[in-house]
């Protein structure tokens, strides 16, 4: 049976070797393609396995790198606040508000004199939700006179939404602002469904019948005319992969659209897409997503889209670069039209309003809003926040900074210094657009920069002259001589300074001798007045005689706090620095003596709007108030008297301000820093390749201050006297004690019992009667 | 000065008062001498001052003297705004010790920053923003924002300033 069963199947052997080579072929032939489509199957299932990971952990994580975007200082409004109906108009249109006759829904306003009607969107501030309000503003004077919220008078702050003013984007150059779909307009979603993917809520990612429906339109037309992707398909693309055409990509795509309609629901899908597409270019960045869409082509929020917009921007989809509403409007409109017609085909408009709608202009913006034009204020955020955050972060974590930016301040101060400067040059007959100009605004007090030009162009992106361009600064510097002097206790504001020729010895032969700059001597004149008429010659010698160390001590504490060089010529403001430099100098004299680090931010915000950090205003005592009071008098005396006297041709003499001009040798750089109760302003003006100039302080950068200030809302100052100072009348040509209406008598804060011992002789003040009462009292 | 004469006269008032009194006209022209008194112990003190205002707006040179000097530009008046920001800045203050009270300091410390934007001579303000940070264990800090509130307190807000005081101490 063995031997049987052994010989059968030996002749089974021999038989199947016999026949072996063709079965053996099959067999080899089966079982590779047995292998073959294993293996298939595998990387298949590998394939999508990866293809699976890669669309879930893109889709389920970041998606995206998103924009900082920053924002200006919300307006708040409350009675008795500062603003004049010019600002509250330029603030309100600059926020899109309409102008209308009759408020009918958020967004709007109505304008008539002294009184303005808000009615202000929806909006969330510093983590605060406020519902739409109509919000009633009546102005007297630049002063809120009443506010009503709702019809109802309030007590209240009203806070604005803040304007967007700028963003630093990511590398890669996408800007979009995220939605979720329940913000969107219904309108619009259903209207890029109809549009894009008639099917989308049906089918499960791919299409047939659309590839079917498009490969015959485009066999009929000849040419691909119709695409047969989904939405999703479309979303996929752009998400994951690039442009390449190819049946590889083709496979990976169709993968990668089924694992996404797999794991995630179409509302997920779609709101996606609305964030992802791609519907615009400005420049390096480009414009994706419908909400950053309807800013850029609107200056609308999202939910303010009309139908014709929603028309037109869903239009867009199919090639935002060919339909460019901008550069080819009438490609726009047509297209525009067609969406039109859809939309009506597929029942979202009638008939009749499709063919209406189809009649209206585009109205697009001219040019994108202006919502990037402060680049100098930019730049200074951006230097405050590289101190606590990485580049990368800000260029991809979608933080919300909101800064202390008055957009209606910078403004002023933007055409106040374009248009000054242009003036000069044809005023002083110097070469057109040779000058440049530099000016920084800062509120006093809370330490916040309100505005900053670093161009004449202000719109100019490139080199910043507010922060960056360090330029001897003349004698802005003096209040900080004078100051080292009072401290010293060896001087007072009556004190008489020699302001005759002087020569200082810096050894090895050379001498230094400062000249005043009319060529003069005044000969004997009291501290204040030497500070209020910026004579040079006195503010040497009380520099050299109170010593160096005290002064640039003082200098020091008044906010500048880097290295100088230790020469007497600095005495004279032969020292560069910046204007936001001499702005933390003369912070700290307009705030009473207390140094404060200026502040551009005031919260970051994550994407989901929870606050990271808060930049909490500091404070720190640097000078004491006496000696804060006496520095200021004097920079009073110098607007009302001195070299700043200018100032009240054009600002009321009721306002109290202060201030100091700089001029630099050969005179090169035209400066002034001057300040109210709440504003504090510090001006350049000069040329790129320093060339000499026929400007002083006076004529140049005080001017650009003055138009500015006449028009921003001042507080005069209005210091409190310390206790420990007593108002004395002071002979102003001897220092010594003196008498009211006597000749030369004027009234000077010093300390208390520290008036001088000696009186003056009295002549009384020519052509003035004594009051009976004053002669039967006698003087 | 001011003060010895203003004493002087109102003795001399007085007794001139005393004399009239006797009369029968004695109602009418006691507060005639009064009003006349008063009017001319002013004068006469202003006569005679060898200070100045006490006001706390400087006199700038020149303009007390006006025609003396030949100046143009009249003083500055104290200035009347159209309408105060107090309701405001109590709201704030009210809304920060609140948060105080709540052991909420940094909201605090947000409602005294939002007021100082609005009125910053309000030593209240500073006050709370000491308290509030002294609340945090930030003494220095506290320090620094009393030292400045003490800059803005009048002579007669006593009380605010020994609560100021009481912060610089540490």
């Amino acid at each position: 049976m063995r031997h049987s069963k052994g010989s059968r199947s030996k002749s089974r052997r021999s038989k199947s070797r016999k026949k072996s080579p063709p079965k053996s072929w099959r067999s080899k032939l089966l079982k590779f393609f047995g292998v073959v489509f294993g293996i298939s199957i595998l990387a298949l299932m590998v394939g999508f396995g990866v293809v699976d990971y890669t669309v879930t952990q893109k889709f389920s994580g970041k998606k995206w790198a998103l924009a900082a975007r920053v924002y200006a200082r919300p307006l708040e409004l409350y009675v008795g606040a500062k603003v004049s109906d010019e600002a509250l108009k330029a603030e309100l249109s600059q926020l899109s508000y309409q102008s209308v006759s009759y408020l009918s829904s958020p967004g709007q306003v109505t304008y008539q004199r002294g009184k303005t009607e808000i009615y202000l969107r929806k909006r969330t501030v510093n983590g605060q939700t406020y519902p739409a309000q109509k919000v009633q503003v009546q102005t007297r004077q630049q002063t809120i006179a009443s506010l009503r919220v709702n019809g109802k008078a309030t007590s209240d702050i009203v806070v604005v939404e803040p304007l967007e003013i700028g963003a630093i984007y990511p590398a890669s150059g996408e800007d979009r602002i995220l939605t979720r779909l329940e913000d969107i307009p219904p309108l619009l979603g259903e209207t890029l469904i109809a549009v894009e993917d008639k099917n989308f809520i049906h089918h499960h990612g791919i299409s047939f019948k659309a590839i079917a429906r498009a490969m015959l339109v485009n066999l009929k037309s000849g040419e691909i005319v119709q695409g047969g992707s989904t939405l999703t398909q479309q979303l996929v693309k752009n998400l994951y992969l690039s442009n390449e055409r190819s049946i590889s990509r083709k496979v990976v795509e169709a993968l990668m659209t089924i694992s996404l309609e797999l794991h995630y629901s179409k509302a997920e899908i779609l709101e996606t897409y609305i964030n992802e597409v791609y519907l615009g270019q400005a420049g390096r960045r480009g414009i994706h997503g419908f909400a950053l869409a309807s800013q850029f082509y609107f200056d609308e929020p999202i939910e303010n889209l009309n139908t014709q917009q929603v028309a037109l921007l869903v239009g867009l989809v199919k090639g935002a670069s060919y339909y460019n509403p901008r550069r080819n409007p009438e490609r726009a409109t047509s297209r525009r039209n067609t969406v039109l017609e859809v939309m009506a085909e597929s029942g979202l408009i009638s008939a009749r309003e499709a063919r209406d709608l189809s009649k209206k202009p585009l109205a697009v913006t001219k040019t994108p809003s202006s919502q990037h034009a402060y680049p100098a204020f930019i730049d200074l955020v951006k230097q405050q926040l590289l101190r606590d955050y990485e580049l990368e972060d800000l260029q991809s974590e979608g933080l919300q900074v909101h800064t202390t930016l008055s957009p209606s301040l910078q403004s002023v101060l933007e055409n106040s210094l374009s248009k000054r400067l242009s003036s000069l040059e044809k005023g002083y007959k110097i070469n057109r657009d040779s000058l440049q100009g530099a000016g920084i605004l800062t509120a006093v007090g809370s330490a916040e920069v309100l505005a900053v030009v670093g161009d004449r162009n202000p719109r100019y992106k490139g080199f910043n002259r507010a922060l960056n361009a360090k330029r001897p600064v003349g004698s802005l510097i003096k209040p900080a001589i004078y100051l080292a002097a009072l401290e010293s206790g060896d001087y007072s504001l009556a004190t008489t300074v020699d302001d005759s020729e002087v020569a200082v010895d810096l050894g090895q032969g050379d001498v230094w001798r400062p000249n005043n700059f009319d060529n003069k001597d005044h000969g004997h004149i009291p501290l204040y007045n030497a500070l209020a008429q910026s004579y040079n010659q006195s503010a040497a010698r009380v520099g050299m005689s109170v010593g160096l160390r005290e002064v640039f001590n003082a200098i020091e504490r008044l906010g500048i706090d880097e290295p100088l060089p230790q020469v007497p010529a600095v005495l004279l403001g032969a020292v560069e620095l910046s204007p936001y430099d001499m702005s933390h100098f003369y912070h700290t004299i307009a705030n009473d003596g207390i140094y404060s680090p200026l502040r551009a931010i005031r919260s970051v915000y994550t994407s989901e709007g929870e606050r990271l950090q808060r930049y909490p205003l500091d404070a720190s005592e640097r000078i004491e108030p006496t000696d804060a009071y006496f520095i200021d008098f004097a920079l009073q005396v110098a607007a009302r008297q001195g070299t700043a006297k200018s100032i009240y041709s054009t600002i009321s003499p009721d306002i109290a301000l202060a201030g100091k001009t700089g001029t630099t040798n050969d005179q090169r750089d035209s400066w002034f820093a001057g300040y109210s109760g709440n504003l504090q302003g510090v001006f350049w003006v000069g040329t790129d390749d320093n060339q000499p100039l026929p400007l002083t302080g006076s004529s140049g950068a005080l001017r650009i201050w003055t138009d500015v200030f006449s028009k921003a809302p001042l507080d005069g100052i209005n210091k409190v006297k310390p206790s420990s100072v007593e108002y004395y009348w002071i002979d102003s040509q001897s220092g010594l004690l003196s008498k009211s209406r006597c000749q030369n008598a004027v009234s000077l804060p010093l300390l208390k019992g520290h008036q001088p011992k000696t009186k003056s002789r009295c002549v009384p003040v020519s052509g003035t009667k004594k009051p009976w009462w004053q002669r039967l009292w006698g003087n | 000065m001011l003060f010895a004469n203003s004493r002087n006269l109102f003795f001399v008032t007085n007794t001139v008062t005393n004399i009239v009194t006797n009369l029968n006209i004695r109602k009418k022209v006691h507060s005639f001498i009064r009003i006349f008194f008063v009017i001319i112990t002013c004068a006469g003190a202003v006569g005679c001052a060898t200070t100045g205002s006490n006001s706390s707006a400087p006199i700038i040179p020149g303009q007390e003297q006006g025609q003396a000097t030949g100046s143009k530009t009249p003083p500055p008046p104290a200035q009347a705004p159209v309408n105060s920001t107090s309701r405001v800045i109590d709201d704030l203050l009210a809304k920060g010790k609140r948060a105080l009270s709540s052991k909420q300091p940094m909201l605090a410390i947000e409602q005294a920053e939002r007021g100082i934007r609005i009125d910053r001579t309000e030593p209240e303000l500073y006050l709370l923003l000491a308290r509030a940070y002294d609340a945090l264990g930030e003494v220095t800090k506290a320090a620094n924002f009393a030292r400045q509130g003490l800059r803005y307190v009048s002579n007669s807000q006593f009380l605010l300033k020994q609560k100021l005081q009481k912060f610089t101490e540490n």
